[in-house]
């Protein structure tokens, strides 16, 4: 069977090497859809796709599409203040009702799932990112 | 101390290498970690955490434990 390198494949390639890395579903023509949420869950080449969380093979000939999920909006928009140029401090809210100053672009580090933010006396708060609660940028007078 | 200065170091000039190139964390167990995306790791002059693309984990590594740092160009 000759290798599939259509659009879909084309797609895919995009997706697995954006960063950061957007989550994004795999919807089959069945109807059924599988969640990435990372670029390493994932292998592909021209005959299959291989999920690894949870581990499934599938063929091209399934795969009806591919969608951006929205559910990643919080972990983009932290990479996004980190990544802003010049770096304009933020604070992280957390919804026990504490917040966490994000003083400058080596003061977090984030995955989609966990969070860590250095603390003023070089202590270091981890926690999951459904506690992020919100996200306040502290905009420079104009 | 000279080799956590040095180590220290090395990963402070990749964090800011414009643009960010990825790099993997050698330990001296053998134990690798990769480091994909620069807002994945937090470093601090003894320790480096990771914060995991993969499993959804983090790890904290003593920097006196790390035996190698390999840098490598994005494809």
């Amino acid at each position: 069977m000759a290798d599939y390198n259509g659009p879909l494949f084309d797609e895919l390639k995009v997706l697995h090497s954006r960063r950061p890395f957007a989550f994004f579903a795999v919807k089959l023509k069945t109807g059924e859809r599988y969640e990435v949420r990372d670029s390493a869950s994932f292998a592909m080449n021209g005959n299959v796709i291989v999920l690894l969380q949870p581990r499934v093979n599938l063929n091209w000939d399934q795969i009806g599409g591919f969608e951006l999920l929205e559910s990643d909006s919080k972990y983009a928009e932290i990479v996004g203040l980190l990544r802003r140029k010049p770096f304009v401090p933020f604070a992280v809210l957390r919804n026990n009702g504490h917040r966490y100053e994000v003083a400058g672009r080596g003061r977090a580090g984030l995955s989609p799932w966990t969070i860590g933010i250095a603390t003023p006396d070089e202590g270091l708060t981890i926690f999951q990112m459904e506690e992020v609660s919100g996200v306040e940028v502290h905009e420079p007078a104009s | 101390m000279a080799k956590r200065v040095s180590i220290f170091s090395e990963l402070n000039d990749l964090m800011m290498l414009q643009p960010f190139r990825p790099f993997s964390i050698i330990m001296a167990s053998g134990v690798r970690y990769e480091v994909t995306d620069p807002e994945a790791i937090l470093l601090f002059p003894t320790t480096v955490t990771i914060f995991s693309l993969v499993r959804g984990g983090h790890a904290a590594l003593h920097v006196r434990q790390i035996s190698a740092i390999e840098a490598y160009e994005r494809h």
